[in-house]
């Protein structure tokens, strides 16, 4: 097994596994590019959540190859 | 006169010389469990480009970096899928032996059936390394589920926000509804998850992890 490879033990680890690095709960691409143009967009609090507060690292990564970085 | 593929065989080429190293440490961050092979999986990615240009004199219009970002991406989470489904299998088969340890998999483990024989354990061993749709997928599909209407956004997020920890209590203050909202919401949103665990014969014992309550 590759050394970085998780050792999930549990169905919990799992769950935060697949949101965390697969994207299970990421937003479709054209709602990230929605929420890219307008941030404030009442229709997209579930990604101002999703890339803001839970943090996503994929989503963070995709906003800043289009050319909206986040902080 | 050069084939137009030489050309851009050539710009690739420069490319990747240039700006391969960055975009393996962007891969890097993006797959921290796969951090020790990014670079057999970026110069995956570039060898299948360079098919393709070979092929058919391919250039990207969106760009070198934004194409091989996507290759690079795709081959990585083939290789998670595959770690996931092993996984899976692994705690299945762990949840349902005598020898599971009750305090990490108390709140996953899948009911025993005590009308089940010898027979029937080997078939549903069987049918857990067939499972062909992992746990990643089915939420997948919640979440575009969600998205195909602005009325189901909410269930969306307060989900999101309890598989990632939230108490309902913590849920509603964040979403400024009631409590109540919150409970019918994440009720339909294990509802469909378990219809469709049910539809894709998923071990039931993901079910319960996913939806274990946690004491107010």
């Amino acid at each position: 097994m590759p050394a970085h490879l998780p050792q999930l033990d549990s169905f919990g680890e799992v769950v935060r596994w697949v949101i965390e690095e697969l994207g299970a709960l990421c937003p479709a691409a054209d709602r990230l590019r929605a929420y890219a143009a307008r941030p404030d967009d009442p229709s997209l609090r579930d990604v101002r959540y999703h890339v803001q507060e839970a943090g996503c690292r994929r989503c963070r990564d995709e906003l800043e190859a289009l050319g909206h970085p986040q902080r | 006169m050069a084939k137009p593929s030489k050309a851009i065989e050539r710009e690739l080429a420069e490319f990747v010389a240039v700006e391969g190293p960055a975009l393996c440490k962007a891969l890097s961050r993006r797959f921290p469990s796969l951090r020790d092979e990014v670079e057999d999986l970026f110069q995956t990615a570039v060898e299948q480009t360079l098919q393709k240009v070979r092929a058919k004199a391919f250039r990207p219009r969106a760009g070198w970096a934004a194409w091989l970002r996507r290759v690079a991406e795709h081959r990585a989470l083939e290789r998670l899928r595959s770690w996931e489904r092993r996984t899976f299998v692994r705690l299945a088969a762990s949840s349902t032996s005598p020898a599971s340890d009750a305090s990490s998999t108390s709140a996953a483990a899948a009911p025993v059936d005590p009308n089940r024989g010898p027979q029937r354990e080997v078939l549903e061993d069987e049918r857990r390394g067939r499972q062909g749709v992992l746990l990643s997928e089915i939420l997948k599909q919640f979440a575009r589920y969600c998205e195909a209407s602005a009325r189901r956004l909410p269930m969306k997020e307060a989900y999101e926000r309890g598989l990632r920890g939230q108490r309902p209590a913590e849920i509603a203050a964040a979403l400024g509804v009631d409590r109540n909202q919150v409970d019918l919401w994440l009720k339909r949103a294990r509802d469909w998850v378990l219809e469709r665990v049910r539809q894709e014969d998923v071990d039931r014992s993901v079910f319960l992890t996913l939806h274990r309550v946690k004491p107010e």
